[in-house]
């Protein structure tokens, strides 16, 4: 389909998506070749910080355990993921609508929270769950050991599944039945159904589930941090986290680490161009179609098991440690007459906390909003049309993850509080550091990847023949868009919304270089609290956040539940 | 009855007279005009490493109670306070107006011509003989101010070290006993192995060979520092940690964990956390009135109850629970700048052989 207007808009959005995302990362490579220099310091070029990061077997050590621990952690995810949708929208398991919902607790529990539960739950030695297991059963109180691969492993995957689920199940619901009834009609099995029709039909979603998840995995942080990097697993984000806080700062070979990822990137967009090329995955077409779920008989009762195992081990007993560290005077340690509210008492005393919910609320709002209209022009320009610029366009918006988060929010240093940031404040009394607008664009820049691939997922699948009916029948392609479109990728739509809305709301990594007193954010300040000690009072922000999240997660469910298509049966 | 009523009468007839009420000086004048720009600048922005948590709050609100002015206390790591203190600075976005830190941090900063002095302007400086010793701590630059005072050296936790087990001298802690049993402060992200080596050393206790062998002999943190430490040591993880500083151990310890730090009979390391006024900092006036009242009689009450610490001053009761019978061997501005100069060359490192 071509678009005239389109490719002055297109141009435009080009331009834009070109800026706001080449001008940071130029200042990342820019910034790997000026010798060790802090953002907005004067210096010169040097290759000395690419001789010291890359003449040190350490860094390939540490990218070749980014890449495996990665890997193994997306599949395990993807796996489970999958599982859960296939459970929740094609199946006849019972409980179905509480699986979903409880998964999608998990999707929106804030990262930090949830690890550190998880160190007072599987800590060697003094775990709950070795000090429960080594009271019931006669095994070592080092059984469970959180600090360790198989930890992080666990802690990652519980949390990534979640987001699988959260990606591929707006495309397991859009499938039509027809195509897995024909497959039994032809004597085909359940199982045999699942894996040659099912499966292989939804492959493009889960494709992008596993890019989307695998290439967060390589930036992932704070599991590592909390859980790796004192037992000498490093990976890459804790090697440049670490690099960042000596004094001063090694930003001579932080800089150059960064530049690593971006190659790895270039090699993921061209293998997922290869495994999509050429392919037709359309499964929402201009006929009618139903979703029927699949009978599973007595199978349903092994479903929901499984299904209630992973809840109860990813989201529940871990919320549950976390409620309870809230109200206990040493956390994670039990004294005598261990309970208190003192930690409540100062969170809500606090004077900070009213203007860091206000914050927080703006830039969730704000981050996900402008971020989701912009990235479904994006798509759609990719998607959907011939607009000649539009692999510049794809390729771009991939760009941004290959700087892990806390690299983002130093680029956007050295890009607006230096750089350009230095001409606005000297020239035009305009300051950008330290407000909400910065750590806005930060994190629409952070999302975009997630944003528009999750844009692509939904817009792929819609056959370019239900615009042609509207564009024949006399509709303009504003009318198309909000008439014909909009409603059918409103799941989608709607579901990327909240995840951005989600991933900015307990934003840390980017906004943590980026905040200033002004525009410190509830992410912000159960952080503070939690490096200053105070870990039951962080709690406390942090459950806070979460109930956030939850409320507009429930939001979110109730919306998507209105723009579903209901089931002919 | 008749002297009591003769009495009476002289008193209203001397208070009818009008006595002169005293003259305000011209330095009290210019204070209150300091006061008055404070309030209407209504903010500090402070980058303070120990008021984190309950004690900000405390401190805040103590604050805000005496002049109207909102404390917005900032805290992390001093590395990544350091960094964006110094990025704020070169890049002229200035937000912070006060900083502080008991290590090196500062006075890189401060060498780095990254603040200023207020000194001159404070009258609580006047009350010389009401501080342990003078708070400016770099004379004649005065631009760093002592606020308050923190011992650094051994914990241990009291359900895995019993009475009869604990370490009485440093040698003690080379015991086979101890051996995957002890957590340290890893000199390669954390300048207090450093100093603590510095001032021992330097008194002429303990020599470089012995900490060589104590650090080989334990495991070692991390970049969690101080705080990765005391975690592990609170959650029974480790049975002895160190060197650590009290700012950190206190929070636990205050909350009732089973800790406390070892009277080790060679000596316990003193340090001071210091303070100073950024360059250019956007509410110089609501700066001044802070630092002030910190040092004040009043300020100094509320901030060592607070974090459970020694202030500076000498007319305000000690707070702190533990006494030390050993020499107490306190880090001076020389040997701060020594061990800033060691850290940075990674001196404790390469004698451990550790490379980042």
């Amino acid at each position: 389909m071509r678009l005239r207007p389109g490719t002055i808009m297109g141009s435009l959005l080009l331009a834009l998506v070109g800026f706001f995302v080449l001008y940071p990362l130029f200042m990342v490579f820019y910034g790997s070749f000026m010798g060790g220099a802090a953002p907005g310091e004067p210096a010169s070029f040097s290759l000395l910080g690419y001789k010291k990061a890359y003449s040190d077997w350490e860094t390939f050590k540490t990218l070749w355990t980014t890449i495996w621990l990665a890997a193994v952690r997306t599949l395990l995810s993807v796996a489970i993921g999958v599982f859960l949708a296939w459970v929740v929208t094609r199946t006849n398991t019972p409980g179905k609508r509480a699986i979903e919902i409880l998964v999608w607790l998990q999707f929106f529990c804030p990262y930090l929270p949830m690890v550190m539960a998880w160190v007072l739950l599987g800590a060697p030695k003094v775990g709950l769950l070795n000090q429960i297991l080594v009271w019931l059963l006669p095994i070592k109180e080092d059984f469970i050991n959180i600090y360790s691969y198989w930890g992080i492993i666990w802690v990652s995957s519980a949390h990534w599944a979640s987001v699988v689920f959260f990606l591929v199940t707006p495309a397991f619901q859009g499938m039509d039945a027809a195509l897995e009834e024909s497959s039994r009609m032809c004597g085909a099995s359940e199982r045999r159904t699942l894996f040659n029709i099912t499966l292989p039909v939804l492959m493009p979603s889960i494709l992008a589930a596993f890019v989307v998840v695998f290439v967060h995995l390589l930036e992932s942080f704070e599991v590592e941090l909390l859980l790796g990097y004192q037992k000498g697993i490093v990976v890459y984000t804790t090697k440049v986290w670490a690099l960042l806080g000596y004094s001063p700062a090694d930003y001579a070979v932080a800089m150059p680490l960064t530049t690593a990822f971006t190659v790895v990137l270039f090699g993921l967009i061209y293998l997922q161009h290869r495994m999509l090329a050429g392919k037709q995955y359309v499964t929402v077409t201009g006929r009618g179609f139903a979703t029927r779920p699949t009978q599973l008989r007595r199978g349903r009762y092994v479903t929901l098991g499984l299904a209630i195992a992973y809840i109860l081990f990813s989201t529940i007993l871990p919320l549950g440690v976390l409620v309870m560290g809230t109200f206990m005077k040493v956390f994670g340690v039990f004294v005598q007459e261990p309970f208190t509210s003192r930690h409540w008492e100062t969170m809500l005393a606090d004077p900070r906390l009213l203007q860091s919910l206000k914050n927080t609320l703006l830039l969730g709002l704000g981050a996900a909003s402008a971020g989701m209209i912009l990235f479904f022009f994006i798509s759609y320009l990719v998607v959907r049309t011939t607009f000649a610029g539009r692999k510049a366009l794809d390729f771009i918006s991939w760009l941004p993850w290959g700087i892990p988060g806390l690299m983002i929010g130093l680029c956007f240093l050295w890009a607006y509080v230096g750089g350009i940031g230095t001409v606005l404040n000297h020239y035009f009394g305009i300051r950008i550091y330290g407000t909400l607008w910065l750590m806005v664009l930060a994190l629409v820049v952070r999302g975009m990847p997630l944003g528009v691939r999750a844009m692509n997922g939904a817009l792929i699948q819609l056959g370019n023949e239900l615009e042609e009916c509207s564009r024949v029948m006399g509709g303009s392609w504003l009318y198309t868009i909000r008439r014909v479109v909009a409603p059918l990728i409103a799941p989608g739509f709607v579901a990327a919304w909240l995840l951005l809305f989600s991933i900015a709301v307990r934003n840390l990594s980017t906004v943590l270089l980026l905040y200033t007193p002004k525009s410190r954010t509830l992410s912000v300040l159960a952080f503070e609290y939690w490096s200053g000690m105070d870990y039951g009072t962080g709690m406390a922000a942090g459950l806070i956040l979460i109930a956030i999240v939850i409320v507009t997660a429930l939001i979110g469910l109730l919306v998507k539940t209105k723009f579903q298509i209901p089931s002919t049966v | 009855m008749q002297v009591f009523v003769i009495f009476c009468l002289t008193a209203i007839l001397a208070l009818a007279s009008g006595a002169p009420a005293p003259a305000i000086s011209a330095e009290g004048a210019a204070w209150q005009k300091v006061v008055e720009a404070a309030q209407r600048e209504g903010v500090v922005n402070y980058y303070s490493y120990p008021f984190t948590g309950t004690a900000g709050v405390q401190v805040t609100k103590a604050f805000k109670d005496k002049y109207g002015v909102q404390l917005e206390i900032t805290t992390g790591r001093v590395p990544i306070m350091v960094e964006r203190v110094r990025m704020e600075q070169k890049s002229k976005s200035y937000v912070a107006d006060a900083f502080d830190a008991s290590g090196a941090g500062i006075i890189t900063l401060k060498n780095d011509g990254l603040l200023e002095s207020v000194a001159e302007a404070l009258p609580v400086l006047k009350e010389k003989d009401k501080f342990v010793r003078s708070p400016i701590e770099d004379p004649p630059e005065a631009q760093l101010l002592t606020v308050m005072r923190t011992h650094n050296g051994f914990w241990i936790n009291t359900n895995l070290v019993k009475p009869e087990q604990e370490p009485k001298s440093f040698y003690d802690l080379l015991d086979p006993k101890w051996k995957g049993k002890m957590f340290l402060n890893n000199p390669l992200y954390a300048s207090a192995p450093d100093s603590n080596m510095m001032v021992f050393v330097r008194a002429k206790v303990l020599a470089e060979d012995y900490f060589i062998k104590l650090y080989k002999s334990a495991a070692l943190g991390g970049p969690g520092g101080s705080r990765e430490a005391v975690d592990k040591l609170v959650r029974g993880e480790f049975a002895i940690v160190g060197p650590v500083s009290a700012v950190d151990a206190m929070r636990p310890f205050l909350g009732g964990a089973p800790i406390k730090p070892l009277d080790l009979k060679e000596g316990t390391m003193f340090r001071v956390t210091r303070w100073a006024a950024t360059k250019n900092g956007p509410h110089p006036n609501a700066t001044k009135v802070f630092i002030n009242w910190l040092l004040s009689k009043e300020g100094q009450l509320v901030a060592t109850k607070a974090l459970g610490l020694d202030g500076v001053r000498n007319d305000i009761p000690s707070v702190m629970p533990f006494r030390f019978t050993g020499p107490l061997l306190i880090e001076t501005s020389e040997l701060v700048l020594l061990s800033d100069k060691h850290y940075s060359e990674q001196y404790l490192a390469k004698l451990l052989g550790l490379k980042r």
